[in-house]
């Protein structure tokens, strides 16, 4: 593996919580990813935003948590975390507890994001 | 150009293996490399062996053996989703005493490493979803 340059890569989350295990899978992903000591970017948009909220205890339908998860993040040094506001917005979710402290970004900041990422793993 | 994939559909139910089929198919014919295929999620069962499509349609486990065979192409599954999913080769098979294992011919189970290590060695990732 070529260790000269660190690579810049963006995980983008757009799945809801428990309906598709997909959302979980995504974590799964960032939290591997995240061991390999790259330049790391999360970004929760659309549905995705449904993952953060510390509200509910998914014990009760037998699923690990997504939110305790993501709450993980900062364990794995990973602090690079954007939250697409229109989407909390639309969802209401614009003053709920999240599980994670990130930073809220709009379209044009997405955009950005985007463009600085060398890799983008679309979840 | 180097090339990786990520497959996340289901094959059949959803069109995303096969997109990712076509795709892999076409960076080839035009001189591009394509270093990693990793199946994730539901595309994990591409790589069961007893899939048997009907005969007027395609058979995508064993086009992707094929062109993995022609192009030495390395297509990997991810071993937690597979196991989930009942994709296991012999050792799973063995170390959870399930009564057979049906890994498909040109398929390899990994970990999620392996999806990283593409990333971070290919010149593009695309991502065909759900």
């Amino acid at each position: 593996m070529n260790d000269k340059a660190q690579k810049h890569i963006l995980i983008v989350l757009r799945q809801p919580p428990y309906g598709s295990s997909l959302a979980r899978e995504a974590l799964d992903a960032v939290l591997a990813t995240a061991v390999f000591e790259q330049k790391l970017t999360v970004l929760f948009t659309g549905d995705g935003v449904w993952q953060l909220p510390t509200a509910g205890d998914s014990g009760l339908i037998d699923r690990k948590s997504c939110a305790k998860a993501i709450a993980a993040f900062p364990l794995y040094d990973l602090k690079a975390v954007y939250i697409d506001s229109d989407a909390l917005q639309q969802r209401n979710l614009a003053t709920a507890e999240l599980a994670v402290d990130g930073k809220l970004v709009n379209r044009a900041d997405m955009q950005a994001l985007l463009d600085q990422a060398d890799t983008v793993l679309s979840f | 150009m180097k090339f990786s994939l990520l497959i996340l559909g289901a094959p059949y139910s959803s069109q995303s293996v096969q997109s990712a089929l076509r795709f892999a198919q076409a960076a080839l014919a035009g001189g591009h490399e394509v270093l990693r295929v990793f199946f994730y999620h539901d595309a994990v069962n591409i790589a069961n062996a007893l899939i048997t499509p009907p005969q007027d349609e395609p058979d995508l486990p064993r086009e992707w053996a094929a062109l993995a065979e022609q192009h030495d192409l390395d297509l990997v599954v991810c071993i937690a989703s597979a196991l989930k999913r009942g994709v296991l080769d012999e050792g799973e098979a063995k170390r959870y005493q399930r009564p057979a294992a049906n890994l498909a011919r040109g398929f390899e189970i990994s970990g999620l490493g392996q999806l990283t290590e593409a990333a971070l060695l290919s010149d593009r990732l695309v991502t065909f979803g759900p």
